[in-house]
């Protein structure tokens, strides 16, 4: 009886340490202010809709109207190859009229802010691609039937270019016109459609590994279950450089499958996060129906 | 000249000496022999061997094998001695320059013996502690076998319950030894090494536990016999056969069905072979669509030949299988779904032959293979194909010079392929390396007095790839008795690693050398150890290490943006055909201190251990270059192992022998702590979207723009810690010639909710984004039962 009670008086701590159900909390994750940037420039094209927003803890307000870093608020300063950038109060972006984009140059964005009384800076520099990328326009895809008449198209190549990005945009994209019979996904009803349909809504399909040194031209098929909808579609294709290609590979995957995050390629040097990036851009319209 | 010639030079001066050495004519009486069990005829590893009055003796070594120099004239008394074997003496009468040899088979202790059996293990006891080098851990099958287990017993599982020795998860049998990743742990089966060693996506390792004779497990400070590993050292040997008499287990469990038999060959040797399937695929899986077609096999085969006095001859042959056949909706005419199998093969063809009583010998020839296919069904055109082989030679000549020196001649010659290939409708991944590695070691042992221990030796290796690197890794290790049950020990030594791995979950990791992309890896080893006998049956061992790392490589996150083609084939695809930007390089170091006090004889047996540890690393590019934690570290881990027949325990009688009978209650408990894992939680948003005309991330039904989440410090958060405790109730029942054991197997029997990883779910409220945790358990409480049969 003796040595059972000893025995019971060792064991019991190890019981009790081994029940419950253990709490997370991630109020303690330190937060750092950063500027966030989203800068995009294209050959051909002047300086415009650059953002240069903050990042907020999570949890903590998302007000809109302080998302974005202005020269009033917080001293914002931002300049492309040393020419300031001018604030437009409506768009909430930076632009230059002056500042024509032209393929094979460099140009380096630099942004200072101040936010949460924390004076920041950041910089970047891009290299736009080569003259050359273009859909071939004699290839307009016209009206195609859903998943029997393959969605290709073909263009030419730019040196200089490490992704050809192809956004897939459903113009016509609603509850009523997604195509329920798919061969994908079984079970799904508008409720679900509903809930996702950005999901469906916006489809990508990137090519990064061919050779843009050369005056070969190239062709994409679009991948069958990239289609949800009915209706009107617009492919913008992007050619853009290592910036462009890094940022878009890597920010959306910053969750492993276990849960754990990691950094993405960093395009942003110093305070920043985002992306400052080129490209050469050109699109293409088609129509799908039953 | 050359690294290769100086080698060539080397090899044949050793062979020149040794020959000499084989026709000299010795003036010293020598007695030599093997110590076999006698219940199975296999062979006793670590007996003490001592000529009473003469102050002399020695240990037999891995084969069995003990020699006594210089040995006095005339008769004397040669007492042989283990720990749970009855201790013989065996007269000889010796002349000058006489060769004695001798075959000596101990006994395992009778249950009738009493306590006088109990004061020779405590004297034995002290001689085992200081014998065993610092950082080593030993275990013998049915100790593994004796640990409350996940459904099956499982080698890996059982060590991650020792001091140093961590897991990362319930749902990974993986090892983290002092700080180092899985793949810096050297994993050898009857001296064949072995790859990604794991069933059922890494739950279960590959080592049947019932063809398990010993388990050599060395966290850290090794000697120059092995190498090739930054970590540890975990050498499985199996069981050569009964040689006495047909004996066989048999067990079921709800996943497996396992048997284990051996045979004796007549006088001249035996034959012992295991096998495992699971059948959850003949049963489960056709009962419900839930469950995919999943099996694993594995099965053990070994021979061992008494050729003559002087030469004995095992093969060795293992193979497993992991097979899985995949489909999302069973009933969908073009469902997503897969295929993948992967597995072992190794073999090992070993020859120990005596030169003379001075020098004994060891020769091996292995090979090892691991495969891996898998292949999307029918929707996506994509396939893996994942090989590595590794074919070697090598041989070891163990001189025993005096009583007092010892010296060990090596050599190896490993021959290695890795073959990756992975190929998708747009590009292919087609990677393929041939290595060679070339290593020759020495190392001395002596032993001035019953005081010390002393043993120093080096290795030198020769990498051949694309790169060629030569390296040479000193190893030492001191050993001081300060009393007759205390003593310390200092290890040191410099370890290379010119193999990678790039981890997988759930599938299998694969493996590349080192090239002109990944250099040789190397770590620093320094141990102290404090070893001491408490009582009669106790052992506590105190210890502390530093270990240093240069070149580790971790698997780079971002690969898919950063990898290149090597060229572009006809159709204009990419061709990826090197390991460029496979890795991050960086460097590390783990510092650390462990108690552990154990009983392993007696009617209650187990340990209890603590460990305190930190390591650290830095990776190009990573975290900005500061150092964090790595997942795998854990500041603190409590280990308590109990095991016990319950009369014994609640009777009192803890430190006598078992109390017999044909039947018995059998308990046995397992409990573990650790800190919490560090991981990289997400610290804020921000709003800028992945494509330019894009608008992804959006919330549905709210007027905000799409958001992407950014992590914290690398590592930086802690899970809160990580508790468990097991139980086992067997009933064993003895009817003579066989014993019936059914068991009751329960896991987690707190159903303890430990988080495996976390998930994180955004809900837009109150104009904020709102981060809820979701938890991803690891094995909830798990009961489960089974039956073994021993005839």
């Amino acid at each position: 009886m003796k040595t059972l009670k000893i025995f019971i008086i060792i064991i019991l701590p190890f019981l009790f340490l081994n029940c419950g159900d253990p709490n997370v909390d991630l109020n303690s994750v330190t937060y750092e202010p950063k500027i966030a940037v989203e800068g995009y420039i294209y050959a051909n094209q002047t300086v415009a809709n650059i953002k240069i927003m903050r990042n907020y803890r999570l949890g903590s307000d998302v007000n809109l109207n302080k998302l974005y870093l202005t020269p009033e608020d917080n001293s914002t300063s931002v300049t492309i190859n040393g020419t300031a950038l001018q604030f437009d109060p409506l768009t909430k972006t930076y632009y230059n009229n002056s500042i024509l984009v032209e393929p094979g140059k460099t140009y380096t964005l630099e942004v200072s802010a101040v936010i949460d009384g924390k004076k920041l800076q950041t910089e970047s520099v891009t290299t736009v691609p080569q003259k050359g990328f273009s859909i071939l326009s004699e290839h307009v895809l016209g009206t195609l039937k859903y998943n029997q008449e393959p969605i290709v198209i073909t263009y030419t190549p730019s040196a200089g270019t490490e992704i050809y990005l192809f956004s897939i945009l459903a113009r016509d994209a609603s509850v009523s016109s997604f195509i329920y019979t798919n061969p994908y996904v079984t079970n799904i009803d508008s409720v679900d459609v509903r809930k996702n349909i950005n999901d469906y809504k916006m489809q990508y399909q990137a090519v990064s590994e061919i050779n843009s040194n050369t005056t070969s031209t190239y062709t994409l098929k679009i991948d069958a279950f990239r289609i949800w909808f009915y209706g009107s579609y617009r492919i913008a294709v992007y050619a853009g450089d290592i910036n462009f290609k890094n940022y878009f590979f890597t920010s959306n995957n910053v969750e492993e499958d276990d849960g754990n995050f990691h950094e993405p390629i960093q395009v942003l040097k110093g305070d920043g996060i985002g992306v400052f990036a080129s490209a050469i851009k050109d699109t293409i319209v088609f129509n799908i129906i039953k | 000249m050359t690294n290769q010639r100086l080698f060539n030079a080397f090899v044949f001066i050793l062979m020149c000496f040794l020959i000499s050495e084989t026709f000299a004519q010795s003036k010293k009486a020598t007695i030599s022999g093997f110590v076999y069990d006698s219940s199975n005829g296999e062979a006793m590893i670590g007996v003490n061997v001592y000529i009473k009055n003469a102050g002399i003796g020695g240990s037999t070594n891995n084969s069995g094998y003990f020699v006594i120099n210089s040995a006095p004239i005339g008769k004397q008394t040669l007492q042989f001695s283990s720990v749970g074997y009855k201790t013989i003496s065996v007269d000889v009468d010796v002349s000058a320059d006489q060769h004695k040899q001798l075959r000596v088979e101990l006994s395992p202790k009778s249950v009738n013996i009493n306590e006088v059996t109990i004061s020779s293990d405590k004297e034995k006891l002290a001689d085992k502690l200081f014998a065993k080098p610092a950082s080593k851990i030993e275990m013998s099958g049915s100790q593994v076998n004796a640990i409350p287990k996940v459904i099956e017993a499982d080698l890996l599982r059982a060590l991650q319950t020792m001091p140093g020795i961590t897991a990362i998860s319930d749902f990974s049998s993986e090892l983290y030894v002092r700080g180092g990743t899985p793949d810096q742990n050297l994993y050898l089966i009857d001296g064949a090494d072995v790859y990604n060693p794991d069933h059922a996506f890494g739950i279960f390792s590959t080592f049947n536990t019932n063809a398990i004779k010993k388990v050599e497990v060395s966290k850290g400070g090794f000697g120059a016999e092995y190498g090739g590993r930054l970590s540890s050292v975990l050498d499985v040997t199996n069981l050569d056969g009964n040689r006495n008499k047909f004996e066989g287990i048999f067990n079921l469990s709800l996943l497996s069905g396992s048997t284990t038999l051996q045979i004796p060959i007549g006088s001249i040797g035996s034959i012992s072979g295991s096998f495992r399937r699971t059948y959850i695929d003949q049963t489960y899986a056709k009962w419900s669509k839930d469950i995919p077609d999943y099996y694993f096999y594995d099965g053990n085969l070994k021979g061992f030949f008494d050729l003559s006095e002087q030469d004995k001859l095992s093969l060795s042959f293992f193979k497993s299988s992991d097979n899985l056949k995949y489909k999302q909706d069973k009933d969908a005419p073009q469902s997503f779904g897969f295929f993948y199998d992967w597995g072992n093969t190794t073999g090992s063809l070993n020859w120990k032959h005596i030169f003379n009583q001075n020098i004994f010998s060891s020769f091996w020839v292995t090979g090892s293979s691991f495969s891996s296919n898998f292949k999307f069904d029918k929707i996506l055109n994509l396939s893996e194909k994942n090989e590595l082989s590794d074919y070697s030679f090598k041989g070891l000549i163990e001189y025993y010079a005096t009583n007092e020196l010892t010296f060990k001649l090596g050599a190896e010659h490993k021959v290695l392929r890795f073959l990756y290939d992975e190929e998708w409708e747009q590009g292919r991944v087609d990677i393929e390396q041939k290595d060679h590695l070339t290593t020759a070691y020495l190392n001395a042992g002596w032993s001035p007095t019953i005081l010390w221990d002393f043993e120093a030796g080096a290795r030198l290796n020769y990498f051949k790839a694309d790169i060629s690197s030569t390296n040479i890794e000193p190893r030492l290790a001191i050993k001081y008795r300060l009393s007759e049950t205390s003593s310390i020990k200092f290890a040191s030594g410099i370890y290379h690693q010119y193999l990678d791995r790039v981890p997988r979950l759930f599938f299998s990791s694969i493996w590349c050398s080192a090239d002109k992309y990944i250099k040789p890896s190397n770590s620093y080893h320094y141990i102290l150890s404090y070893q001491k006998q408490l009582g009669d049956l106790l052992q506590l061992e105190v210890e502390t290490y530093y270990k240093d790392y240069k070149n580790l490589y971790s698997y780079n996150q971002n690969l898919n943006a950063m990898v290149t083609p090597g060229y572009f084939d006809a159709s204009g695809n990419p061709v990826y055909n090197n390991t460029k930007g496979i890795f991050t390089r960086g460097d590390g170091n783990s510092l650390g201190f462990e108690v552990l006090l154990r009983k392993d004889v007696g009617a209650i047996t187990g340990w209890v251990s603590y460990s305190l540890a930190r390591t650290k690393n830095t990776y190009d590019g990573i975290n900005q270059g500061n150092e964090y934690a790595p997942r795998h570290d854990r500041a603190s881990v409590v280990n308590f192992i109990l095991n016990s027949d319950i009369n014994d325990l609640f009777s009192g009688n803890w430190n006598g022998e078992p109390t017999p009978k044909s039947s018995k209650w059998l308990l046995g408990l397992n409990f573990i702590y650790a800190s919490g894992q560090p991981i990289t939680a997400p610290a804020s948003a921000y709003q800028v979207s992945t494509v330019p005309d894009g608008n992804d991330n959006t919330i549905p039904g709210e007027n905000i723009p799409g958001y992407k989440l950014y992590p914290g410090s690398i590592d930086s958060y802690r899970l809160p810690a990580y508790s468990r405790m097991d139980l086992s109730i067997t009933y064993e029942k003895d009817y003579g010639s066989w014993t019936l054991s059914p068991y009751l197997q329960i896991f987690n029997i707190g159903a303890r909710k430990n988080i495996w990883f976390i998930q994180y779910q955004s809900e837009f409220k109150n104009n904020s984004i709102i981060q809820t945790v979701k938890k991803v358990n690891m094995l909830p409480i798990l009961p489960s039962i089974g039956v073994t049969v021993k005839f």
